[in-house]
Parts: structure tokens; C-alpha cells; sequence
């Protein structure tokens, strides 16, 4: 089961979300945090503009409750006390639906944006890289991913594509009517400030990008016939352009009141129109108070987006039903592979009891039996195992993907006292012979394919004994 | 007949100017967005434009010939009367704009305009007969009334652009995206740059107004409240247009400022209008001309 907390445009305002923002380059620095507390066994951190959200799996034998304190107070240590009121927390199945909306673009600000399946797996490949993602993520991440594919390729929601960039163009035609000729600068190079600044130069205006490395603005300014510049000049661009996209990875605000103050003289009362695509934002939001200046953040364009989507709202609806159906899915799956220590031990614990007492008895009374009366011995122990076990057994994995599962489950290890036999040694005993584990046939009864006799082999046997519908995919 | 027709005529025009407001407000509150123009797309501008503009054209025409009917009928040049000259004020108003909006794409003002020009058919029928005329030669009427006539049909123009850069800047300003529907009104640049072409070429007309009503002020007025009143409004809105044109090439003065100046010198002329309006009305009662 695994487990999500963060924030999103849905819980928080930009300003919050902003503390929170996390750089690239920091995300190494907040998986050691992260992995370093015990509770978390695994972790993916997906940032975006619109949402900080930290996907975690507890450590072996580790508990939800603990891994989300953990997860809380690691992104509580980063923004501070203000960002903890609007942190939201999804556990087990909750989380898994979750992260298949968030990678249906269902829980983004603008439904059907195609940027999160990207961003998505460019946090996947992070995680990956610095060993954070095990089994159970890492298996829940890959889902969510086809999931996102399956409700582009199976419903329109992704159709007539209305982005953050192309509307933060059309509202660069409202204030400018033709764009022909007009002067645009990219401050910073974000990946929705790329595309804004190539559509501005689509229709027609001339671009100016400023860059803190020379090597990256002048591979910028090639890709949309610009010019270069050093952010040194940052002032001396903002007197001469109609248009500034700011997207810089910046702490803190590189566009201030007092820097506008002194550009809208050098202006002379022309317009300026800003648009902030960065989170932390780049441009202080008092500048929209000054006469002839208008400035939109990533919020206000993708509300202008989302309102322009509304017929969307049916693909949504569908793209929600296949979430569903997968998350169910991947409910079973998981329960079912939460299932098969349980009855790998099940097994594992009645046999080693069982030939325990086998064993004593052919050093005891039992010492004049012979090699074959012994191996009928065995035989009859293992026929014995399979038909004690074959109903609680079937019974479990009939449970399945039903909410008592679990339940049952923990019953079991308790009862049984599992926990003391792990599947990579057990109790260390070895056992000859041939086992066979049942499995729930379609008829019912039990089947009894017979397999090697170490739990390794065990353990693939219950994982094979009634495969998920879904299991090939999750592979 | 001259009678029937200046009725008929009248009707039509009320018809057409009302179809018209009709049709202009509605495509100003239309909910259509302009969000394909980036992509290389772009939304033709409705069926409802068109017959809007259309409407308001041919109410105009229509309007003209109530005017030249009614004036036939009482015997008062159209240009001689501040009834008619209303009328004539919001048909170049309106002449102005039918080719300036395919240049400016301006084509929203029509929403002012259009219940304008049905507030000038009205009033032209419904306030009192006017005054006996001053016998003012031909180079009077050229001069003084067709400027103040022209320039007024600018400083109209202006103003409604005016209006409109403000209930545009204001949206975009505020971030009002439940209202915010991009594609209904023009561009805030071309609406401030419509608002200073049209003061720009009001200006002369207005400036020329002012002096010849200076110059013939002693002949043909006697002093009393009404006229002094107009001429210091007059004035002030002289005043006012020069301001704001000086203080855009002087200091920069543009959008939000250039629109508020601009306001208020169309404010001053609506005043002399009222004056002029109010006049008649006190001094004559308001029997109806042209029905």
C-alpha cells in the first residue's frame, strides 16, 4: 500500500505553493531526507507548477500512518508551518486513485494538459536514479502512467488543446491586437515559457531571451530566431519589450515594483504585459497594481484554460471510469501479492511442523522404517498440508480485492505467528519431496500441481496459483 | 406626403437603431473565444456583426432622410437648428465609423453608437420645435457649424472607445476570467490608439469651432446665462482635448489616463449639448416637429 501527501491548486493558493516548490537539483537533498527516516521504504517527489506531492511506500513491515508523519514533517521542514494546514494526505486505495487522476490530468487545473504524464515520469526516472523506488512504487508508478496513456488514447480528453501558453498568446492579441512586429522577451527558460515564447513568435513578434547561462540563451533564441541576452540586461529588455515571459528557477522575484517603477518610465505609458509562468513566481503581484502594466500568474492563465475546457467535462467522466477500473484493479493485484507470503508461510509453517514431528519419530520409534515407507511418510504429510489448508486458502484469495482482506490477512499471521518466517529462509529448514499448493480452479476445487519444495519455489507457486487479470501488466 | 414620409422614415430608423443596439450588445456579451487564434486558427467574426453593422448603416441612411424630410416640413436648414444638428452630429458619428471599424477593428463601439443615434432620432422628434434660425451666411454654416458638427461626431467616436478601453482594461486588470471572454472587445492598443487618431482628427475641427463661435459671438448672442454658460464649456473642452493630446506627446500619457481625459472632454461637449437642448425646451415648451 502506499501513501500521498502534498498540495496542490486545489488545496493551496500559489503563495503557499511556492514555499514549497522544490528545484530539481534539490530533490536528491529531499529523498536522503526522506529515505532516512526509517518509516519510508520507498518515495517519488512529483513538482510541478501546480502541485508538490510526495508518493511514498512504508519500509518492510513499516505502517502507513508512520510514513505519512514522516512524509509531513519532511515537507513541513522545507516550507514551514504555513504550508502543513494545506498539506492532504490519501492513504492505500485513496492514494492509488489519486495518482491515476493526477496522471490522467484529471486532478490538474486544466483537464486533459499533456504536460503532467511527462513530468510524471521525469520524477519515475529521478526516483529511479537515486534509488528510491522499490517494488511496491515502483510498480503503482508504472500503472499510473499506462493509466494516463489509456485516458488520452481512449477518451478526446486531451483534444482541441487549449494550454496555459496559447493563452497566455491570446491574451498578449487582447491587449496588443497583431502581434506582428511586436517585441517579446523569455526570461528564464521553463518548459511552458518555451512554448508560450514559440507561439509568440508564430504570430509574428520578435523574441528576446534572457538566460543566466549564455550557452542555454543562445540555444533558446536559435530554436525561435531570437536574440540572446545576459540577465544583466534585464532592465534595459523590459524598456523595449511589449511582452515578458518569466520562468526562471529564481527563489526569489526577479522582477520587482521597483524595477517596473523605473522601466514604465523609460516606456513612456506603452503597455507591458507580464506573464509568470514560475513557481516560485518571478514577478512581485503588487506590479498588476501599476498603471499599464498586466501581469498573470500560472494561476490566472490556467483558470482562463480551465473555464475554456468546460466541454471537457464528459471525456472527463470517462476518463474517471477507466481511473476506477484500474485502480480496482491494482487494488487486487496488491491485495493478491500481499496474499502470497501469507500463504506461502501458511504452508511453510504447517510442514515444518508437521515434519518436525517426522522427523523425531524416524530417529525414534519410527527407526526401522525403510527409505520408501519413509517417502510415504512424506507424501501422506504434504497430502495432509494441502487438504488442511486448501479451504482457508481459497477462501483468502477469494477475498481478494474485498475491503476485509486485510483483516483476514493479519488474523492469519497472528494466529499462525508468521511474522517469525520470512520467505528467504524461513526457519532455515529445507524440505524434499513434493508439495503441491492448491489453487481455487475455476470449478472450485482444489488444484494440485506439484512443485519443488523450497520456499523460494513456494512463493512463486502462490504467486502463480490464481494469477491477477492484470498481474502480465504490472510486470 | 413630406409629412408621411418624415413619419415613416422616423419609424424605420427607430426600428433599425433599436435592432441594431440589439444586435451589438449581444455580440459584445457573446460567450465565443478567440482561443485558436494562436494556433494558428481564428473565429470569423459572427453573422451577428455583420447585420449589426448592416443595422446600424442603413438605420443611418434612413435617419438622414427623416432628418431632410423633417426639416422640409418646418423649414429649418438641418444644419440651423440643434435638433437636427444632433441628429447630423451621430449620422457622421456614425459615418466615421462604418469605414474606421474595418481599420481599427473597432467594431464594438457600435454598441454605443447605436443607442445613440436612436436617443438622437428620438430626441430630434420629440423635443420642441426649434428656434427661430439666425440668418447666418453660407461661410458661417461652413465654419463654425459643420466644424462643431464634425468635431462632435469625433469627440463621440473617441469617447465610445473611451469607454470601452476602460470596461476592457478593468477586465483584463482585474482578472475577471468568469467574465473574461476573449474575442468580444478590441484589443486595449487599437482602442487607444482609435481613442487618439479620432481626437486628433476632432481636434482641428473643434479648435476651428471654438474661433469662429469667438469671433461671432458678438453678432449673433446676447449674453444671457445659457450662452455664456456654453461658451465656457465650450472652452473646456478645448481645454481639456489640447490637455490630453499635449500630455501624450509630453509626458507619455496614455491607456487609462488618455481614456479619463478623454472622458471628460466628451463629457463637456454632451454638456453643451444639454445646454443647447435644454434651451428650446424651457423657453418653447416641447410641441413635436416632423411627425
Amino acid at each position: 500500500m502506499i501513501v500521498v501527501v502534498g498540495l496542490s491548486h486545489k488545496t493551496a493558493p500559489i503563495a503557499v505553493r511556492e514555499r514549497l516548490a522544490v528545484q530539481r537539483d534539490a530533490l536528491p537533498a529531499l529523498y536522503e531526507r526522506l529515505l532516512s527516516d526509517g518509516s519510508i521504504g520507498e518515495a517519488v517527489v512529483l513538482s510541478t507548477c501546480n502541485r508538490v506531492e510526495v508518493y511514498a511506500a512504508p519500509s518492510r513491515g513499516g505502517a502507513l500512518e508512520a510514513t505519512s508523519r514522516a512524509v509531513i514533517a519532511a515537507l513541513t521542514s522545507i516550507g514551514g508551518d504555513a504550508v502543513a494546514t494545506h498539506l492532504a494526505r490519501k492513504e492505500g486505495g485513496d492514494a492509488v486513485r489519486h495518482l491515476f487522476r493526477v496522471a490522467s490530468s484529471l486532478d490538474s487545473l486544466v483537464v486533459g494538459e499533456p504536460q503532467i504524464l511527462g513530468q510524471l515520469k521525469d520524477a519515475i526516472e529521478l526516483a529511479r536514479e537515486v534509488k528510491a523506488l522499490g517494488q511496491t512504487l515502483g510498480k503503482a508508478m508504472l500503472r499510473a502512467v499506462r493509466v494516463g496513456k489509456r485516458a488520452r488514447s481512449e477518451t478526446a480528453i486531451g483534444e482541441g488543446q487549449v494550454s496555459v501558453s496559447s493563452v497566455a498568446v491570446d491574451l498578449a492579441q487582447e491587449i496588443f491586437g497583431d502581434l506582428t512586429g511586436r517585441k517579446a522577451a523569455l526570461v528564464g527558460a521553463g518548459e511552458m515559457a518555451e512554448a508560450a515564447a514559440k507561439l509568440l513568435a508564430k504570430a509574428g513578434a520578435k523574441i528576446v531571451v534572457l538566460n543566466r547561462s549564455p550557452a542555454r540563451a543562445k540555444a533558446l533564441a536559435d530554436d525561435v530566431c531570437g536574440e540572446p541576452r545576459g540577465m544583466a540586461e534585464l532592465e534595459r529588455t523590459l524598456g523595449e519589450v511589449d511582452i515578458a515571459i518569466a520562468s526562471t528557477s529564481s527563489p526569489t522575484p526577479v522582477i520587482t515594483v521597483e524595477l517596473v517603477k523605473r522601466v514604465r518610465k523609460v516606456r513612456r505609458g506603452k503597455s507591458l504585459f507580464l506573464i509568470d509562468i514560475a513557481v516560485p513566481r518571478d514577478v512581485e503581484p503588487t506590479v498588476n497594481d501599476l498603471d499599464g502594466v498586466y501581469l498573470y500568474d500560472v494561476d490566472d492563465l490556467s483558470q482562463i484554460v480551465a473555464q475554456s475546457l468546460e466541454g471537457r467535462a464528459a471525456e472527463a467522466t470517462r476518463a474517471e471510469e477507466i481511473v476506477e477500473e484500474e485502480a480496482r484493479a491494482f487494488e487486487h493485484w496488491t491485495l493478491e501479492r500481499e496474499l502470497t507470503p501469507t500463504i506461502v508461510g501458511l504452508f511453510h509453517r504447517t510442514r515444518a511442523v508437521l515434519l518436525a514431528e517426522l522427523e523425531r519419530s524416524f530417529a525414534g520409534r519410527l527407526k526401522h522404517l525403510g527409505a520408501s515407507e519413509k517417502e510415504a511418510l512424506l507424501v501422506m504429510v504434504d497430502a495432509a498440508t494441502n487438504k488442511l489448508l486448501h479451504a482457508p486458502v481459497t477462501r483468502l484469495k477469494e477475498l481478494a480485492g474485498d475491503a476485509r482482506a486485510e483483516g483476514y490477512v493479519e488474523a492469519v499471521h497472528d494466529l499462525f505467528d508468521l511474522s517469525a518466517i520470512t520467505l528467504a529462509g524461513g526457519d532455515g529448514s529445507t524440505i524434499d519431496g513434493a508439495i503441491s499448493l492448491p489453487t481455487a480452479g475455476t470449478n472450485g476445487k482444489a488444484q494440485s500441481p506439484p512443485i519443488p519444495r523450497t520456499p523460494a519455489a513456494a512463493q512463486a507457486a502462490a504467486s502463480t496459483a490464481a494469477p491477477s487479470p492484470r498481474a502480465k501488466d504490472l510486470g | 406626403m413630406t409629412r408621411a414620409l418624415s413619419t415613416g422614415t422616423f419609424l424605420v430608423a427607430v426600428l433599425l437603431y433599436g435592432v441594431a443596439s440589439a444586435l451589438f450588445f449581444l455580440d459584445v456579451a457573446r460567450k465565443e473565444t478567440r482561443l485558436t487564434l494562436s494556433r494558428g486558427g481564428s473565429v470569423p467574426p459572427p453573422r451577428r456583426t455583420w447585420m449589426a453593422v448592416t443595422s446600424l448603416g442603413v438605420a443611418a441612411a434612413f435617419h438622414l432622410a427623416y432628418v431632410t424630410f423633417a426639416s422640409l416640413v418646418v423649414h429649418v436648414c438641418p444644419v440651423n437648428s440643434v435638433h437636427f444638428s444632433l441628429s447630423m452630429a451621430s449620422i457622421l458619428a456614425i459615418a466615421v465609423y462604418l469605414p474606421a471599424r474595418r481599420r481599427f477593428h473597432i467594431d464594438a463601439i457600435g454598441v454605443l453608437l447605436a443607442p445613440l443615434g436612436l436617443v438622437f432620432v428620438l430626441g430630434t422628434f420629440f423635443l420642441g420645435e426649434p428656434g427661430p434660425a439666425h440668418s447666418l451666411g453660407p461661410v458661417f454654416l461652413a465654419l463654425h457649424v459643420l466644424a462643431n458638427l464634425a468635431g462632435t461626431a469625433l469627440f463621440l467616436l473617441a469617447g465610445g472607445a473611451a469607454m470601452l478601453y476602460l470596461v476592457q482594461e478593468k477586465r483584463l486588470k482585474k482578472k475577471h476570467t468568469d467574465r473574461l471572454r476573449i474575442g468580444n472587445l478590441p484589443p486595449l492598443e487599437v482602442l487607444d490608439q482609435a481613442v487618439h487618431r479620432f481626437l486628433v482628427a476632432g481636434f482641428p475641427l473643434l479648435t476651428l469651432g471654438v474661433l469662429t463661435g469667438t469671433i461671432w459671438a458678438k453678432s449673433l448672442e446676447n449674453g444671457s446665462v445659457d450662452e455664456v454658460l456654453r461658451a465656457i464649456l465650450g472652452y473646456a473642452t478645448w481645454f481639456v482635448i489640447a490637455a490630453v493630446l499635449l500630455m501624450r506627446a509630453a509626458a507619455g500619457w496614455r491607456g487609462r489616463k488618455a481614456a479619463y481625459g478623454t472622458i471628460a472632454g466628451f463629457c463637456c461637449v454632451a454638456a453643451v449639448l444639454v445646454v443647447y437642448l435644454v434651451r428650446p425646451v424651457v423657453e418653447l415648451g416641447p410641441p413635436r416637429i416632423g411627425g
